[in-house]
């Protein structure tokens, strides 16, 4: 079970205690969907974060925390907290609160010394999106805004709202290439374990400034993204995890959820037409 | 400019080592439990990505303070109707909302009340309310 599931299971799970089927746990509890005979079929179309879906009744307080993708630690704490029964009576706050602090002390304890200089030069004046440059590929990978998942032959395209930005994901087999200049958002290589949309990215540009980390990363960083689509509702959920040996000193596993939102159409994004400095 | 910057740099080592990034959820920089109002002068409204930002003058005891308060994003309030054109340098604004959690001069505005008294939901959701609002429905 994945740890968003998880975090939801409780509830479900009540609500299913009648049926004693097994089967229909698995179906009802959000399990990954049968392999069809196209493994990519179900990852295509157009996904939301909570961020533009908040009044769908899926989504707990601690989706809503996690809107920028956070930590699967924080996920999972926060969410366990919230499902605690002596915190009944207990403001949100009063939980995440503490859990998010927690979850910095832990990061910071994953930093190298590098790691540490870059998180402690950032602020909201450093922010590279105040001068119209897009987010790296970490930020952007569980950016907040919609995307969408389509074909390119035997290819991957995944469309994001944020920054407009497109993103090829081979799934013919290839390599990451070894002599090609970094991108924004790398090389990406694809293919389809067990009903798992796996990606491998290398190659990226550095970005030293990112949410879901909140400090960066360098150009050695590689990312797997394991994206799983589950039912009821039919949502995509991603753990990406993070190696970076210049910033970090081990694996850091961030965490996703968009529904599926067919009706949903991709924004423009723009940095130039509001006035100010964008 | 400066000045706001060095500020601003060392609120950022102290919060909680967060980076005050775009799309950040507020709960990592602001204390929720928390509301204030704060009445200034806009020196800059910038309604753009990641977030609706207005820095503003504040006079205490005779003295200025450089305050920033950070709201909404700009997708979502789009679709509320902001246009970015709301307040501008010079106006007198009331600042809604959470204060930052080590006391810096920093808040998250959830409401903009205008000179004309206009009152605008200035976030892309509530964080004193939101959370709370969607515990208590999944625990029913």
């Amino acid at each position: 079970m994945s740890p968003t599931s998880a975090a939801h299971g409780g509830i479900r799970s009540r609500a299913l205690l009648p049926c004693l089927l097994v089967g229909a746990w698995l179906s009802a509890s959000g399990a990954a969907s049968a392999q069809p005979s196209d493994p990519v079929a179900p990852f295509l179309g157009t996904w939301s974060g909570v961020f533009t879906t908040q009044d769908n009744d899926y989504w707990g307080a601690e989706d809503l925390l996690c809107f920028p993708g956070c930590s699967l630690e924080l996920y999972r704490n926060v969410a366990a907290l919230l499902r605690d029964p002596k915190n009944k009576e207990r403001r949100f706050n009063e939980l995440a609160g503490p859990a998010s602090q927690a979850e910095e002390k832990r990061f910071a304890a994953m930093l190298t010394p590098v790691g540490r200089l870059i998180q402690a030069e950032n602020s909201p004046e450093t922010d590279p999106k105040l001068h119209c440059q897009p987010y790296g590929f970490v930020r952007e990978v569980v950016n907040p805004l919609p995307l969408t998942i389509e074909r390119d032959g035997k290819n991957l395209l995944i469309r994001y709202e944020e920054w407009s930005l497109l993103r090829t994901i081979y799934m013919d087999g290839r390599p990451h290439p070894q002599h090609q200049t970094p991108t924004l958002l790398g090389h990406s290589v694809g293919r389809v374990e067990n009903g798992v949309l796996i990606v491998e990215t290398a190659r990226v540009t550095p970005d030293w400034y990112s949410d879901a980390t909140h400090a960066g990363h360098s150009g050695e960083l590689k990312g797997v993204e394991r994206y799983t689509v589950r039912d009821n509702p039919k949502r995509l959920e991603v753990e990406l995890t993070v190696e970076d040996p210049v910033t970090l000193t081990k694996p850091y596993v961030i965490t996703k959820t968009w529904l599926f939102t067919p009706d949903v159409k991709l924004l423009q994004d723009s940095c130039s037409e509001f006035p100010g400095k964008f | 400019m400066r000045a706001r910057n060095a500020v601003l740099i060392s609120i950022a080592g102290l919060m909680l080592g967060a980076s005050a990034g775009a799309h950040h959820s507020p709960a990592m920089l602001y204390d929720l439990g928390k509301q204030v109002t704060i009445e200034g002068v806009v020196t800059e409204f910038q309604m753009g990505n990641p977030h609706l930002r207005i820095y503003f003058e504040v006079e205490r005891n005779g003295v200025r303070e450089k305050w920033l308060a950070e709201g909404g994003s700009r997708t979502v309030l789009m679709h509320k109707g902001w246009t970015g054109k709301e307040v501008a340098p010079g106006d007198k604004v009331s600042v809604i909302g959470n204060p930052s959690r080590d006391g810096s001069k920093l808040v998250h505005v959830i409401y903009l009340v205008l000179p004309d008294g206009k009152r605008l939901f200035a976030e892309d959701f509530d964080p004193t309310t939101q959370y709370d609002e969607l515990r208590r429905k999944k625990q029913q």
